[in-house]
């Protein structure tokens, strides 16, 4: 008797501590999503669950859903299709953010999922008039978040979709672009020659010369006299980050700016 | 005690003057009789309030008229202002624009058009349906005065008295048509700077005037005669306007004011010091039915028409403008006895400052007419449609042949669908049951949207999903979509699920038929259906909704042959029956051609031209040709490299040798085409073959 009532209480936390974690993501619109930590397997039926969104009948929201593709180039392999669905959604109020980066608020929020809407394969969230300094905060909380994430210099510069910054982590890519600043440049005029190709013909992956903190600290400097910035923060599956950055999908909109 | 005897002295003064307002008797008799009753001083007193009451009250409805203006205009894009006092007029380049009235030749062979292609369309009504003309040929009726009268209907040979038609199906109608048409041309000459015009003997309202634009009231029988104008600019060029329109002026219905008008002068004819019994005597016979109905009209008028019409035009600054215009609309039909076009509305503005409007008006007119046996039809070309009892202004049903199916009780009915009316007056649409002869309401709150099939239709509820209803009653399909069609033998209907198109299906009997979630619907040639889930895979439905090919491949298209589909997974193409046997094509074709295929034949060509391979993916016949069609009932047709037109059939023996003139659009595209029953036909550019190669007097424009 007395070993019952024992299971029936731990019966009972297990739940609650279930039923607490669940809770952690609100349904879409009904409070903003918090990006730090965000679960990439998140439940989208029921963060998508409120079909009146889907109809027009909220207010407060536009949203756009389309399905893209994007077909992977293989060396020596059949192409394939990866086909995704993009949820483009934006609150047509000011005083609403469809989503946090801890205390970082974004007003518009985008997702890319598998077709079976079991996976998110990115997490997009744009916000306009940002100034430097709130730029910078967020920099500063997204490296202090990952201390382990990686950077790399040569993908942040020389390209033609604005100043970015991109993390690495070993479940998540994190990419903060500000469109309407060019990228970043590097002076590499004291780097080693190092051969792209060893002697089987693979490419040797370049040695890295800037530290993380010289990225940002490059970055900062970059930014500092732009008072208004709009920004764009993608969180993606490492995969589809792979993907993405390697071919070319079919979707339009923000992620034009994914690079 | 003060205020009872105010309040008697009212009655006194009410008994006294009582009656004096004709709006209170009931008919010409009980007015009559009442003058009769007066001293003839008070009678006197009678007429010559009367004179003074229609006086005042036709000069002040004069100034009341109604008319709907929306006018839309595009900018130029060019803002300039244009300082028009030093412009050379004689350097632009203006083109002299005469009015010239058309040829009166001209004008009768285009009455003889309108006359020959004149038909009617009957309307059921009790006690008189009612015609309306129209004229598939009707270039005339901007030139001139057309008047068309009924002078005899008939139903066959037989026929009718007009006067009891009601709700007689009317086969034909004998009409005479009068056409007045202008010989010579009149012109009002206006300065843009005048105040007022006067125009055979009509004080015409100027409302606005500027040198570029005139706005003009004309009276009816004037406007019958107008026929256009022009503006005259500073360098006596004529120019045409740039902007035009004419519209109705609506008020106190001519007929009210012609009547009371009439009576009036009556009045003033007897109106002496005193009225004797033998003045009366001669009055009486001059004062008709018609004036006095007039008159009562008139103070009816004065009563409620003017003051409900005020209501309607100012009630509510903030009312939606379309809203108004709605209303004032829907209030002028329903009074028509009362409220009528009295004044035609012209504005004209011309692209230049003129110096002159001129207006041109016909005269020397000659009128021509001709007689003419006309098609009548009704307005529902089958089936049930709607009849108006006029007197009790009820709607009721009757069959195609005027034979009362319900009675006339219902305000404002008119009809959706064979099965279905709507009484806008409550809003409710009805199921009209003819076993039991009964109009009954649908499901309430719910809203016909569209007939499917027999008796049942499509329904939307107050949350505006679809659903289908049996006999406006019975759910059949429920109500959670967005949009629902019969195709074949399943009923296809559409919601959105996180904002993807998504398609249930269902039977006729409301069956839902399980499925993955399907994210394409589409009905192949043999009434099968060709679906995609929503993993992008694709697989067939058969007719019943039996999955028979499995969500697994990558494409599926159709091949216009029963059972048999074009299929692809991953690298590999194949055909594909629905017992899921596959069939490999031979290898290295260079290019198949699946839009084409038909009947089990699939086209197909390498560097030699068209060839066709059967469903056992053998080549049946070696590619050869420089154009082919799909096969049709057995025939294709085909173009040889020498340019040789042949009909040939599924074995590739020649059926027919054709020999066709060059298409008139100078096309030499071989194709199949179907008409809306299905039939198809071969064509070669716009020349249409029936499928034994024969040419045939069909319409290209009428094939798809």
């Amino acid at each position: 008797m007395k070993n019952t009532k024992i299971g029936t209480i731990g019966i009972a936390i297990l739940s609650l501590s279930i039923f607490a974690c669940k809770q952690s993501v609100k349904p879409y619109a009904e409070a903003p999503l918090q990006l730090k930590g965000v679960d990439m397997n998140v439940d989208l039926a029921k963060f998508l669950g409120n079909e009146d969104l889907f109809r027009g009948k909220v207010d407060m929201v536009n949203l756009d859903v389309k399905e893209n593709e994007i077909v992977i180039e293989r060396k020596d392999l059949p192409d394939s299709t990866v086909y995704y669905v993009q949820y483009n959604v934006n609150s047509n109020k000011e005083d609403i953010n469809l989503a946090d980066y801890g205390s970082f608020k974004f007003k518009t929020l985008e997702l890319l999922t598998d077709l079976a809407e079991k996976e998110v394969f990115a997490w997009m969230a744009e916000q306009e008039d940002v100034s430097a300094d709130d730029v910078n905060k967020l920099v500063d909380q997204i490296a202090l978040d990952n201390p382990d994430a990686t950077m790399n210099s040569r993908e942040l510069e020389g390209v033609s979709s604005g100043l970015r910054l991109i993390w690495h982590t070993k479940d998540k890519v994190f990419q903060l672009v500000i469109p309407e600043i060019e990228s970043l440049r590097f002076d590499r005029s004291n780097e080693e020659y190092s051969p792209s190709y060893d002697d089987d013909g693979n490419p040797i992956e370049p040695k890295e010369t800037f530290s993380k903190e010289q990225i940002i600290a490059l970055f900062k400097e970059k930014l500092k006299d732009s008072a208004k910035n709009k920004i764009t923060f993608f969180i993606a599956k490492p995969q589809f980050d792979e993907w993405f950055r390697d071919n070319s999908p079919s979707s339009r909109g923000t992620m034009t700016r994914y690079d | 005690m003060r205020i009872t005897f105010l309040f008697l002295l009212f009655l006194f003064f009410a008994s006294c003057t009582g009656k004096k307002d004709i709006g209170q008797f009931d008919s010409r008799t009980e007015m009559l009789a009442h003058i009769r009753k007066l001293s003839p001083q008070d009678r006197a007193n009678f007429f010559k309030q009367q004179v003074q009451l229609i006086d005042t009250t036709l000069a002040k409805v004069k100034d009341q008229t109604i008319y709907f203006s929306f006018s839309m205009g595009l900018s130029s894009g060019d803002p300039k202002e244009v300082n028009w006092d030093t412009v050379n007029w004689n350097r632009m380049d203006i083109q002299n624009k005469a009015f010239v009235i058309p040829n009166p030749d001209t004008l009768k062979a285009a009455f003889e058009s309108y006359a020959n292609t004149l038909k009617a369309v009957q309307s059921f009504g009790i006690p008189h349906s009612s015609f309306e003309l129209d004229a598939t040929d009707d270039k005339i009726s901007e030139t001139g005065q057309l008047s068309t009268s009924f002078k005899q209907l008939f139903q066959g040979n037989k026929s009718l008295d007009s006067s009891k038609v009601g709700l007689l199906p009317v086969s034909q109608a004998l009409v005479e048509i009068k056409y007045q048409l202008p010989h010579e041309l009149d012109s009002l000459v206006i300065a843009p700077d005048a105040k007022t015009v006067k125009y055979m003997g009509y004080d015409l309202t100027i409302d606005t005037i500027s040198p570029q634009g005139i706005e003009l009231d004309l009276p009816l029988d004037l406007y019958y005669n107008y026929l256009g104008h022009r503006g005259k600019i500073p360098n006596d060029k004529l120019v045409e306007s740039n902007s035009y329109s004419a519209m109705p002026l609506y008020g106190l219905h001519p007929e009210i004011q012609k009547q009371a008008k009439s009576a009036g002068q009556l009045f003033q004819k007897f109106q002496t010091a005193a009225v004797e019994d033998a003045m009366l005597d001669r009055f009486e016979p001059q004062f008709t039915e018609a004036m006095f109905q007039g008159l009562k009209k008139l103070n009816h008028y004065q009563s409620a028409i003017e003051k409900e019409l005020k209501v309607l035009l100012g009630d509510n600054k903030n009312a939606d403008v379309f809203d108004v215009i709605k209303k004032l609309r829907e209030y002028i039909e329903s009074n028509g006895e009362y409220l009528g076009p009295v004044e035609q509305r012209l504005s004209i503005s011309f692209p230049y400052p003129v110096k002159q409007f001129l207006l041109y008006f016909g005269k020397s007119n000659e009128t021509i007419k001709a007689e003419r046996r006309i098609p009548v039809s009704r307005t529902a070309s089958y089936g049930y449609m709607t009849y108006l009892d006029q007197e009790a202004k009820k709607y009721g049903i009757v069959d195609s042949m005027g034979n009362v199916i319900i009675e006339p009780r219902f305000k404002e009915l008119t009809r959706s669908s064979q099965d279905y009316f709507f009484d806008s007056s409550d809003s409710i649409d009805y199921f009209l049951n003819v076993k039991d002869k009964k109009l009954e309401p649908v499901k309430d709150g719910y809203r016909f949207e569209q007939k499917l099939e027999a008796n049942l239709s499509v329904f939307k509820n107050k949350k505006e999903d679809l659903g289908v209803l049996r006999n406006g009653q019975e759910e059949i399909v429920p109500f959670k979509y967005t949009a629902i069609e019969k195709q074949g033998k399943l009923f296809v209907a559409k919601y959105t699920l996180r904002g993807r198109e998504t398609f249930d299906l269902y039977t006729l009997k409301g069956d839902l038929i399980e499925t993955p979630l399907l994210s394409t619907v589409d009905m192949l040639a043999d009434s099968s259906f060709m679906v995609r889930s929503k993993l992008h895979k694709f697989g067939v439905l058969n007719t019943s909704g039996k999955l028979v090919i499995p969500l697994e491949y990558d494409k599926i298209e159709g091949l216009k042959t029963a059972n048999w589909v074009y299929a692809t997974k991953g690298r590999e193409t194949f055909l594909l029956d629905y017992q899921n046997k596959r069939v490999d094509l031979p290898a290295n074709l260079r290019y198949i051609d699946i839009g084409r295929s038909a009947e089990g034949m699939i086209p197909f060509s390498d560097y030699d031209g068209y060839g066709f391979i059967d469903l056992n993916g053998r080549i049946v016949i070696q590619p050869q040709y420089s154009n082919i069609t799909e096969f049709y009932r057995g025939h294709a047709l085909v173009r040889t490299a020498k340019d040789e037109l042949f009909m040939i059939d599924k074995n590739n023996s020649i059926f027919k040798k054709l020999v066709l003139p060059p298409s008139p659009d100078g096309s030499q595209r071989l194709d199949v085409a179907f008409s809306k029953d299905g039939t198809g036909y071969f064509t070669m550019g716009e020349i249409v073959l029936d499928k034994d190669g024969n040419v045939v007097h069909v319409s290209i424009d009428d094939l798809y």
